[in-house]
């Protein structure tokens, strides 16, 4: 009976911590922090999980509105969200801008959008460098 | 040893699906089993695919706000309706139906009504089985503090963000479907009723662009065409999407700029698009929004 509760327990450790992996709400916090002081209101957050790597990319879509400013914020666990990434895409699907400078290979915590054709928006978020496999970005936006 | 081996992967298959622990609690909605053929069909993937696009209600109701027109307490839903939405079908729409006007409520910082309006988010919820994912009392200290605008948009957001994955996750996307539609109605009523009493050229061409929220939406229902109640609401919503149809849109061409300031990277759109909503647009979607949302909540 005792093994059953050693081996119990260990599993249960072991699933707790990996159900910890990826824990955004530090990551959540740090990019709504952001909002306030930019003009902005919270909108939408989102879980970025890359599953230790064995995902490539995160894909999410939102229907941006004509007039309206949109901000996309990042984090992960560096100091200037250094290898996390997201692509925004129009309708089409065609690269409107990247939070990845490639010419200074430099990641940017944020793309901020003027909206001036409502459609359906894609965010494609990437790591490029680097292992850290979570991070969480929020949506904010402003008239 | 084996005994021992199956007992502790036993107890690790329970406690791995921790997260998802209290599915049991979550009661399975009136119109689910009948729809469950149906239902079958859809990816959840491509429901929740959808239901991430469709954009908060706060936007429209924010620029509502910014236009400086009046807060009017008219437009909300009473909350003595409650006691009429006795089916899970009239509780989902009018739990998306109360949200925004919770929203809009808070927008304008009217702690009163917002406090009542979340009585009525409550009770629906509570019917509906999610209440357990909504932090009411939080909401409700949020909603007393003017200067916790920020904090309470984002609590009620992410509250509804999570109903709406709990629901998915629970086989009950019909429920999120009817929420996030009952939502999308009453911000339409709200802004065609201001747009109607003062008109606004930046209002109508938000109104203008909800054809294609609208879309969406009825893309959604389509889902569900084997549940009467949901396919009438889908027909409705393709009646209204013909109106739309008929306001006249221009596209202006133009170059995209970007350029990194600062952290961040600045988009300006070169791609211009023009409405151009006449009054005749604007009575025919304001009656047909308004016959929509009055059988929903009354």
């Amino acid at each position: 009976m005792k093994k059953i509760v050693i081996l119990s327990v260990f599993l249960m450790t072991i699933a707790s911590f990996a159900q910890a992996q990826c824990d955004v709400t530090e990551f959540t916090n740090k990019c709504a922090d952001r909002l306030k002081p930019l003009g902005f209101k919270y909108l939408k957050s989102y879980k970025l999980d890359f599953l230790n790597g064995s995902k490539k990319q995160i894909m999410y879509s939102y229907v941006f509105s004509n007039g309206t400013n949109y901000i996309v914020t990042l984090a992960n666990n560096q100091k200037d969200n250094k290898g996390l990434y997201v692509t925004l895409l129009d309708s089409e699907k065609k690269p409107v801008a990247s939070s990845y400078v490639e010419k200074d290979k430099k990641y940017l915590s944020a793309i901020s959008i003027k909206c001036s054709r409502t459609g359906i928006y894609y965010l494609a978020y990437e790591v490029k460098e680097g292992k850290e496999y979570c991070g969480s970005s929020v949506i904010g936006f402003k008239r | 040893m084996k005994k021992i081996l199956a007992t502790a992967i036993l107890s690790f298959s329970l406690y791995a699906c921790g997260g998802d622990a209290d599915v049991s609690d979550v009661k399975q909605s009136d119109s689910t089993s009948k729809n469950q053929s149906s239902k079958a069909a859809i990816s959840p993937e491509v429901i929740k695919s959808f239901v991430d696009k469709i954009p908060s209600p706060m936007v429209i109701s924010s620029l509502i706000k910014e236009m400086g027109v009046e807060y009017d307490q008219g437009l909300l839903n009473s909350i003595d309706n409650e006691s009429k939405y006795n089916n899970d079908y009239r509780r989902a729409l009018n739990l998306g139906i109360y949200s925004t006007d919770l929203g809009y409520a808070n927008i304008y910082e009217k702690t009163q009504d917002a406090t009542n309006l979340l009585v009525g988010v409550k009770d629906m919820a509570d019917a509906l089985a999610i209440g357990q994912y909504f932090e009411f009392e939080k909401i409700k200290e949020l909603a007393k503090s003017s200067d916790k605008l920020d904090e309470l948009l984002r609590v009620t957001e992410e509250n509804l963000q999570e109903v709406n994955n709990r629901l998915q996750s629970n086989n009950r996307s019909d429920m999120t479907v009817l929420i996030i539609t009952g939502g999308w109605v009453e911000v339409m009523y709200l802004a065609c009723n201001v747009a109607k009493k003062k008109r606004n050229k930046d209002l109508e061409t938000t109104i203008a662009d909800q054809k294609v929220v609208l879309k969406q939406l009825v893309e959604l229902l389509n889902y569900y065409d084997s549940t009467p109640k949901m396919k009438a609401l889908h027909d409705e919503l393709v009646e209204l999407e013909k109106m739309f149809g008929e306001i006249k849109i221009t596209l202006v061409k133009g170059e995209d700029k970007t350029e990194a300031k600062s952290e961040t990277m600045v988009v300006e759109q070169g791609d211009r698009e023009e409405a151009e909503m006449t009054q005749e647009n604007l009575d025919k979607i304001t009656t047909k929004i308004s016959a929509i949302r009055n059988k929903i909540v009354n």
